[in-house]
């Protein structure tokens, strides 16, 4: 019954040997290999630690770390400094950093959150970022010394408001100035032309020129003065525009009949053409106004002989041009470049031949900016030049 | 009445109560499919009066793929198909009975080799010898040598005897089973 023949005793031998053999295996080879790994694993573990530490310890800003109830667990040289070499042990970190008091520590560390807190500590203003690790059940706390840009901050927000003064004080200025020079000057032209038409019958030819003389110094004046102070209000932005529908028709019509006087003067032609299916434009009046005044009076001034053609036209896609061409002295290649900028005439110095300050094309094109237009020039020089405005149709 | 057939009969309800033992552990198939097939072996028994080959051979690989994981499983179903299909075609297409017990050796050899296994990576994560899978591997050791001796007819006993004392020792390991769990301490022995 106890034989080899017995499947009992045959399963319970090799049962044994194979007990025997696994047994033997794993107590003296394998459980030993694996005892070894996780000293090597661990021993690796404590290496990285330190590394971790010393890369901290380098670091010159303050680092924190700390566990689930909010002991700190370890800082950095620059985080020691903070407390002024009083000992971290026992230390909460709210002890440290206020800011993290209203913080959920526990949840933070649970959700591996990120959080960016701001501190001052003493006379300091720090920067903290927050970071939860929940892998360890930990959290650490990168801080940044942030003072230098706090003051740059305070120092920025302090021009700021400079600015801003300084701005509500230019525009008053300019409000002032514009008023304070317009009132007289337009008292002077007026009186002026009345007492030359009081007077005209009675006084000498030379007198009657000095009197006309007086009226184109002055207005001469107050264009200058207008152009200036439109000039640096468009520069400044503090010119506002006041956006309606504006049929350019009548405008031109006032216009061109105010400056076939001048053109008569000077024994110009000047016609005006139009070919509109529809005259409406969708700008600020005294934009349009003021540029087709700079226009006209270009063209004029700059033309001794010959004519000035002012047509309105429809152009595709929804916009309207107005062209002022004259057959005056027109502008060489090179100064074409520089046209728009404020202050320039193709001939500067106290001897130039025509009179202005160079602000009128430029004045036209930062008016044309602000209504959504657009100004091209074309000019051959000895020739003539070609002005076209170009303006949003309103539809 | 004979008393073998009271011997058969209380092995058959014996082994009917692990799986309620083991319920909701990862050994719940393996003991369900090993109680089952008991008390249907004694039904193709009693219908055919002799030992059937086939059907041993589809528990053996029921049992086999019992020992695994779901997802594991789930993951080489492809592997599974192909030797369930080749398991099948042995099974009712194979004239050979040496294919057969071929098979059956294959089957029970990796059944022998998973609990093996699965008891080596027991000892790793717990560095205790667990009495649980010991006793697993006596059963299937008991279960080759007694199909074994059968085939190679070296039994100097009665048949019948010979299959009592087998059938008396899968009781007692069927009441182990039935005590105690995969996870039982009293049956751990430390390494060191």
């Amino acid at each position: 019954m106890l034989s080899l023949s017995n499947p009992i005793i045959v399963a319970l031998l090799i049962l044994l040997v194979l007990v025997s053999v696994i047994y033997i295996f794993y107590r003296y080879i394998l459980i030993p290999m694996q005892k070894e790994h996780l000293q090597e694993q661990q021993s690796l573990r404590l290496q990285q630690a330190e590394l971790m530490a010393m890369f901290a310890q380098s670091d010159p800003d303050p680092v924190f770390r700390f566990e689930i109830d909010g002991s700190i667990q370890l800082s950095n040289t620059p985080g020691s400094e903070l407390l002024k070499g009083a000992s971290l042990m026992n230390m909460k970190i709210w002890e440290i950093i206020p800011e993290t008091k209203a913080v959920n520590l526990a949840e933070c560390i649970r959700n591996g959150a990120r959080l960016e807190l701001h501190s001052q500590i003493g006379s300091r203003h720090y920067k903290f970022i927050l970071c939860g690790i929940p892998k360890f059940e930990i959290g650490q706390i990168y801080g940044s010394d942030i003072t230098e840009l706090k003051l740059t901050e305070g120092q920025l927000k302090e021009a700021l408001v400079k600015a801003e003064e300084s701005e509500k004080l230019k525009s008053h200025f300019l409000a002032q100035m514009s008023h304070e020079i317009r009132t007289p000057l337009n008292a002077i032209l007026g009186l002026t032309s009345i007492i030359h038409d009081e007077l005209k019958e009675k006084i000498s030819p030379d007198l009657r020129r000095m009197f006309t003389s007086i009226d184109n110094s002055g207005r001469r004046l107050y264009r200058t003065i207008d152009l200036n102070l439109n000039m640096a209000l468009v520069m400044t932005s503090g010119y506002k525009c006041s956006f309606q529908r504006l049929d350019i028709i009548p405008i031109i019509n006032q216009l061109t009949m105010e400056f076939r006087h001048y053109a008569r003067e000077k024994n110009l032609g000047f016609t005006f053409e139009e070919s509109l299916s529809g005259s409406l434009i969708f700008a600020d009046a005294y934009s349009f106004t003021t540029i087709m005044q700079n226009l006209l009076d270009n063209a004029i001034k700059y033309t001794r002989e010959g004519s000035v053609t002012v047509t309105a036209s429809q152009v595709g896609a929804g916009y309207i041009s107005v062209t002022v061409k004259d057959t005056g002295i027109g502008m060489s290649e090179e100064y074409m470049e520089k046209l728009f900028r404020p202050f320039t005439q193709e001939i500067m110095g106290y001897s130039r031949p025509f009179e202005g300050n160079g602000l009128g094309l430029a004045l036209s094109k930062r008016l044309l900016e602000l209504n959504k237009g657009d100004i091209r020039v074309h000019s051959i020089k000895g020739k003539g030049t070609e002005v076209t405005v170009l303006l949003p149709q309103f539809h | 009445m004979s008393f073998y057939p009271i011997v058969v009969l209380i092995s058959a309800i014996i082994w009917l109560f692990p799986p309620i033992r083991h319920y909701r552990t990862r050994f719940f198939y393996f003991f369900l499919i090993l109680g089952l097939s008991d008390v249907l072996s004694i039904v193709l028994l009693f219908a055919f009066m002799k030992v059937v080959l086939p059907y041993y051979l589809l528990v053996s690989f029921l049992v086999l793929i019992a020992l695994f994981d779901l997802e594991a499983i789930k993951q080489k179903s492809f592997l599974v198909m192909v030797i369930l299909a080749a398991v099948v075609v042995i099974t009712f297409f194979s004239e050979s009975p040496a294919i057969e017990r071929l098979l059956f050796f294959v089957l029970h050899g990796f059944i022998l080799l998973r609990v093996i296994h699965m008891l080596g990576l027991d000892l790793l994560k717990t560095q205790a010898l667990n009495g649980f899978y010991v006793v697993l591997i006596f059963y299937e050791l008991l279960t080759l040598t007694k199909f074994f001796n059968l085939l190679v007819k070296v039994a100097d006993l009665s048949v019948l005897t010979n299959f009592f004392i087998v059938t008396s020792v899968q009781i007692a390991i069927g009441i182990f089973f039935i005590i105690f769990k995969e996870d039982d301490r009293r049956i751990r022995v430390k390494l060191e």
